[in-house]
């Protein structure tokens, strides 16, 4: 069934981006009494338009995954090449419909690490304007409305909670079993993961059926609870909302007053549209939405919308991450169910003075059943081809799990996004320039979770257990930092509501507004960062020129 | 070619530098070639068999790779799921404290 999709020539609000907050706030607003109007670069898809074929969505570029290119250099001292390593989808729903769907909640330290730790050498470690209070009542709300399954008690580690998960966990995988084991072996706590993936049926939607087409792909059954099966509908279903599809923003427009008036997008054929509203909430993740503000250039506002502190696309962080692989004498059969069953907490806040470095981040111990990746694994001393590789795919495939770490990245000024100077994308617009290096306490970070990720497979009884060397990830699927917020104007781009300091009825809301990277993971924060702002718009709609 | 010459030849494709004989004016050299090859060949052999290839899913026997799974699976998925027995976590109970701040738009 598809939902009527009205036409609305005067929206209240302009929400820029579909996907883990721009779905959130579309629904949010809509359906309690604005005109909304939702923006996405990419087309609209529907569940039909998926399915279990590895080619088409897994090695076919532009069908789900952005792309487009970005530009990369280390430093800004180094050559700049072109790239690929924004890891998106761009079509409605965004990374949600593909994404392994872990949803935690950042923890009371992740917003007090500057207090608590002190300055970081050389890394712009800040408290968050915010704690794990502000956001507990909607964590709950994204929990519910979202759909996340769990066990509320399960991970001694978790913040405290006033209502349990909506649905329990979805059935443990063999690698999950396996975590379990290890883990009480090193007297670690294993627990399930809690995932936007249901357990039963939940909201009109099916339970999970196991089938292990999962992270990357797009669930055929709506059981992931992506922004396209949740919020999407809901916000059709309003009569308020219209998701106009295949546009992709050029540039916010600001009135003489400093206010923003509206956006020119493009649409398919790259003809220009002009579209007035007297709100804008940019929602187009950490790279895009810094690239679109930086890309709004006026008189009032020359380096970029919102930009007085010179911080839009600065302090770029994604999830640095490890992992080892380990093989098991019998078969897994890692090919079925969800990507991620179990997740392990016990190394997650920071301990400077027992590890003698700062950070923290957690084991997702997990497998996934793709073949064509799989027989092209670069394993070392092994040849992509001839006979030894094809018994080793024989062999192989159906017997080893992947014990992958994500940690938390460092903030740094000099990791950022700006608009590259030569690159344009197929609208015409220039690509971001990301530059990224890794601060040095990374690399000890990934030592450290490298040699646990070994520990728990070492435990499980796996052998020939590969790891992964320290590296300088040139982009990510968590895409974080570049409009962070904050109590201080001239530090921050937006304030404690994701609202712009410099712009009033201007909004952001998304990974960009991360001070923190957290451990990993993001999206249920974002979603949970965008039912808040949703309230805050609402709350003040009065004051924000809605008219 | 003999296997062992087979080898060799294949050899020189996959190394450092440009193969012997490797035309001066090739848009791209003979590894990058090589390994589009290899990326196609597992391609062929591993991918739906509605794109032509894994001939009657030839190549996901190979592997024990049951394919598509329009119905899914139900647990247990292995002997390590069917044996390791599941944790027992403690009993939860909600934190029934203050909320120590407000929710946007309300009193609570």
């Amino acid at each position: 069934m598809s939902l009527p999709n009205p036409t609305i020539r005067r929206p209240d609000v302009i929400v820029i981006g579909t996907g883990a907050a721009g779905g959130v706030m579309a629904k949010e607003l809509s359906t309690r009494g604005l005109k909304v109007v939702a923006l996405e670069m990419g087309p609209h898809m529907k569940t039909r338009n998926f399915d279990q074929d590895e080619i088409k969505v897994m090695h076919t570029p532009g069908y789900v995954q952005y792309d487009q290119p970005n530009t990369y250099r280390r430093t800004a001292a180094d050559e700049t090449r072109v790239d690929h390593g924004i890891h998106m989808q761009s079509n409605v729903g965004g990374s949600t419909n593909h994404y392994t769907g872990i949803s935690w909640r950042l923890h009371e330290s992740d917003f007090k690490e500057r207090s608590t730790f002190g300055d970081i050498d050389g890394a712009d470690v800040q408290d968050w304007p915010i704690d794990y209070w502000d956001l507990e009542h909607y964590y709950q709300k994204a929990e519910y409305e979202i759909g996340v399954s769990g066990l509320a008690g399960a991970n001694p580690f978790d913040p405290p909670r006033r209502k349990p998960y909506p649905m329990p966990p979805v059935p443990r995988t063999s690698s999950g079993a396996i975590a379990d084991m290890a883990s009480q072996k090193l007297g670690w706590h294993s627990y399930p993961a809690p995932l936007a993936i249901t357990s039963r049926p939940y909201d009109g939607r099916a339970a999970v059926m196991n089938c292990g087409f999962c992270e990357g792909y797009v669930c055929t059954i709506q059981a992931r609870s992506s922004i396209l099966v949740t919020m999407i509908p809901k916000a059709l279903k309003s009569g308020n909302c219209e998701i106009r599809a295949d546009a992709c923003v050029k540039e916010v427009l600001v009135d003489d007053a400093g206010l923003v008036e509206g956006v020119i997008y493009l649409d398919k054929d790259l003809q220009e549209h002009k579209l007035e509203s007297r709100v804008v909430v940019v929602c187009a993740n950490g790279i895009h939405s810094a690239k679109l503000l930086l890309n709004s250039k006026s008189g009032l506002f020359p380096d970029g919308l919102a930009n007085s502190s010179g911080k839009v696309g600065k302090h770029l962080m994604f999830n640095y991450y490890q992992t080892a692989r380990g093989f098991f004498e019998n078969d897994l059969n890692e090919y079925k169910g969800v990507m991620d069953s179990r997740i392990i907490q016990d190394f997650y806040d920071p301990n400077p003075d027992k590890n003698g470095f700062f950070g923290g981040g957690v084991l997702e111990p997990r497998g996934d059943g793709e073949t064509i990746s799989f027989a092209n694994l670069n394993m070392p001393r092994l040849r992509r081809w001839g006979s030894r590789r094809k018994k080793w795919v024989m062999n192989n495939y159906t017997k080893y799990m992947v014990s992958l770490t994500s940690m938390q990245s460092m903030s740094q000024e000099a990791n950022m996004i700006d608009l590259d100077p030569d690159v344009k994308d197929k609208w015409g617009l220039p690509v971001p320039r990301v530059t990224y290096n890794v601060h040095p306490n990374e690399h000890k970070l990934g030592d450290f979770f490298r040699d646990r990720a070994k520990e728990l497979l070492d435990a499980a009884g796996a052998s020939g257990v590969i790891a992964t060397p320290n590296f300088v990830p040139r982009g990510d699927a968590h895409l974080l930092g570049t409009c962070r917020m904050g109590n201080d104007p001239s530090s921050s781009v937006v304030n404690k509501y994701n609202q712009a300091h410099d712009v009033k009825n201007l909004f952001v809301v998304d990974g960009s507004s991360f001070v923190t990277s957290g451990k990993s993971n993001p999206t249920l924060t974002i979603q949970a960062l965008a039912f808040r702002c949703a309230d805050y718009i609402l709350d003040q709609k009065s004051q924000l020129n809605l008219g | 070619m003999a296997g062992a010459n087979q080898r060799k030849a294949i050899s020189g494709l996959d190394g450092r530098g440009e193969p012997k004989g490797w035309p001066g004016d090739a848009e791209i050299g003979g590894r990058t070639f090589f390994r589009m090859v290899i990326t196609h060949t597992m391609e062929g052999m591993f991918s739906d068999p509605s794109y032509g290839g894994n001939h009657e899913q030839i190549g996901w026997k190979l592997i024990n790779f049951p394919g598509r799974a329009p119905f899914g699976y139900d647990p247990p998925f292995s002997q390590y799921d069917m044996t390791i027995p599941e944790i027992e976590y403690p009993e939860w109970t909600p934190y029934t404290g203050p909320m120590k701040s407000k929710i946007i738009g309300t009193t609570e």
